[in-house]
């Protein structure tokens, strides 16, 4: 009966179903390379899904590490070098994670590193971002010139300060201040993210004068034209580097290794690294990683959609 | 005469006092933390130091030292084996990656999301996340995997051959996320009418990749393969935390071996002095990079 079927609904009528069917899954390619038309095509179906394939082998790569990290913390010890090997834990038990909160101490290495990770978000945003304001709006005479160098210094690589910077911490030349066991030092390097200055630079470029030019009528200060107009236009952009200067110095390692050896001041991605060597067994060492990434995490699910949007640097020129 | 230039000069220096004002902050971070430091480093390269002091003028015997020391050509050739093994590893993927996601017209939103996560672990994370992975006995994710495939466990970062790739794989795996997202959102800022005109003149896929999406982006991608180069000449962290030059210094990087010098041996003077010649060939590439980018320009 089922052939009779198919002739009474007829080979064109199937064909065009197919191609609604298709039109739907394809409803609009209109962001890349490959338009509405082209998925008419088989060809170009395949190629489809050969893509869709690939984007699911990366996610893998990308996933399974991580997942496996979390996997580990909540198996026993024990459990770790049995025979045969095994990916998932019998049980997870989460009571692991709080007994290990309270062993390691990472109250005190939160707390700390909170306060350096928010205030390089703040110098990042006002010294950087007043910076790339100047440079954008006011633009004094001769801030061509610092724009120029400030291209230049973006891609000067950093190893070759290492020396000078070192001992310049340890005695200030203004003051002779030993900036050893605080963290003046990483925020003092986060105000010359000249990357960010030249970003910042861009996106100010492109909100509309208008609005400025009223406010100004209006007798508002340069001060309060960048408070009031210049950080809610730009607040896309200023998130997103906001928190990726979060998520650098949260987890930061190199300069807090050579200037913080006061316990007290300790912070987490120093603590990280010492897992290495620890005597700690594997599953706590890997749960105690995780313990590095959960302010991140929630960061970043608070703010995904800023990140997500992305920051479009295409139009950066020297 | 004289006197107006002068006079017009302070009153535009007067105006210009506020913006000056809000650009200092800005302007001394920089002076202190890149550009006196760099200069002191060209400086201090030429004299004999102990422990941090100066004591006296050396000429070039820092830089004798240095190129004669006999770990220097090793690491010099196992940073260039980084770089080069990077640009394939590190730079080709998330390019590759961008290009398919803007393709993409279904789940756009998770799969950019789980592709970011690993930019939001930290470095010294990840480093240590590859180095249980890379675990030589049967606890690391890597050999768990080949056992289950039925072979023996392998020693990973332990075999000196293979040692800088595996760390570049690790490198690749946390960095290539933020750099995707950069992509996508320059590709997404491509006007749309380009590719239908070029479709209108029968133009296939590869075409137009070529046509219009190439010249578009050959000025972020030419801009992040420089950063990306000079950034892995320069690397020091992940080599000393994954696993500290070794094994045998297969792994070495100039980036560590200044590092050395610099905080560990207690010679500073050389430290400072491999430095420089490490700035020479950051300067080359960037020489290289503002030449090729005004190619790019006039192509566009």
């Amino acid at each position: 009966m089922k052939k009779a079927s198919d002739v009474l609904i007829g080979r064109d009528k199937k064909e065009k179903r197919k191609n609604i069917r298709r039109s739907y899954l394809f409803q609009n390619m209109n962001k890349g390379v490959l338009t509405n038309a082209d998925m008419k095509q088989k060809k170009y179906i395949v190629f489809y899904s050969v893509l869709v394939l690939i984007i699911i082998i990366c996610e893998l790569i990308v996933l399974v590490p991580s997942v496996w990290m979390i996997l580990m913390g909540f198996k026993d010890s024990s459990e770790l070098y049995q025979t045969p090997v095994t990916f998932f834990p019998k049980e997870i038990n989460l009571s692991k994670l709080w007994k290990l909160w309270k062993q390691m101490n990472f109250i005190k290495y939160y707390i700390n590193t909170f306060i350096m990770a928010i205030g390089a978000v703040a110098v990042d945003i006002v010294v950087c971002g007043f910076a790339g304001y100047v440079l954008s709006r006011l633009k004094p005479k001769g801030s061509g010139i610092i724009f120029k160098i400030c291209f230049w210094l973006m891609i000067l690589p950093g190893t070759g300060r290492l020396v000078p910077l070192y001992k310049m911490f340890i005695n200030f030349p203004i003051g002779h201040v030993n900036m050893m066991n605080t963290y003046l030092p990483i925020w003092i390097m986060t105000g010359s993210a000249v990357f960010d200055i030249i970003l910042f630079k861009t996106t100010f470029d492109n909100i509309s004068n208008s609005l400025i030019e009223a406010s100004k009528i209006d007798g508002a200060s340069n001060i309060r034209i960048f408070f009031q107009i210049i950080i809610p236009l730009g607040m896309p952009v200023l998130i997103t580097q906001g928190i990726f200067t979060f998520n650098y110095q949260f987890g930061s390692f190199f300069w807090p290794m050579l200037l913080i050896k006061d316990q007290s001041k300790m912070v987490l991605g120093l603590q990280i690294y010492k897992l290495k060597d620890s005597s700690m067994s594997m599953d706590f060492r890997m749960l105690a990683m995780l313990f590095s990434i959960l302010p991140q995490l929630l960061v970043f699910a608070l703010f995904q959609k800023y990140i997500m949007g992305g920051v479009n640097i295409g139009g950066v020129k020297g | 005469m004289k006197r107006g230039i002068f006079a017009s000069a302070v009153r535009r220096l007067k105006s210009d006092s506020g913006a000056w004002l809000l650009i200092i902050p800005a302007l001394l971070c920089i002076y202190f933390s890149i550009i006196r430091p760099q200069l002191l480093a060209f400086i201090w390269s030429f004299c004999s130091m102990k422990g941090y002091t100066i004591t006296g003028f050396a000429g070039l015997d820092n830089f004798k030292v240095v190129l004669t020391d006999t770990l220097f050509l090793k690491t010099f050739f196992n940073t260039l084996k980084y770089v080069m093994y990077s640009a394939v590893i590190g730079f080709i993927p998330p390019i590759i990656v961008a290009l398919i996601m803007n393709e993409l017209i279904h789940f756009r939103k998770i799969i950019r999301v789980i592709i970011y996560l690993p930019s939001i672990m930290p470095a010294v994370a990840v480093s240590l996340l590859w180095y249980f992975m890379y675990y030589p006995d049967q606890t690391g994710l890597l050999n768990v995997l080949i056992i289950k495939l039925g072979g023996n466990p392998y020693t990973w970062l332990q075999d000196g051959r293979f040692t800088i790739l595996y760390i570049v794989v690790s490198m690749a795996w946390s960095a290539s996320g933020a750099t995707v997202i950069y992509y996508f959102s320059a590709l997404q800022g491509i006007n749309r009418e380009l590719y239908e005109a070029a479709v209108m003149d029968g133009a296939g896929v590869l075409y137009r990749l070529r046509v219009v999406t190439l010249p578009y982006m050959s000025g972020i991608l030419l801009l992040f393969f420089v950063r990306h180069l000079i950034g892995v000449f320069n690397i020091m962290e992940q080599p000393m935390q994954m696993t500290n030059g070794g094994p045998n210094n297969a792994s070495v990087t100039l980036g560590l071996l200044n590092y050395r010098y610099a905080f560990e041996d207690g010679h500073p003077q050389y430290a400072l002095a491999l430095s420089v010649i490490m700035f020479i060939f950051g300067l080359i590439a960037t020489v290289g990079y503002f030449r090729l980018n005004k190619k790019v320009e006039e192509n566009r």
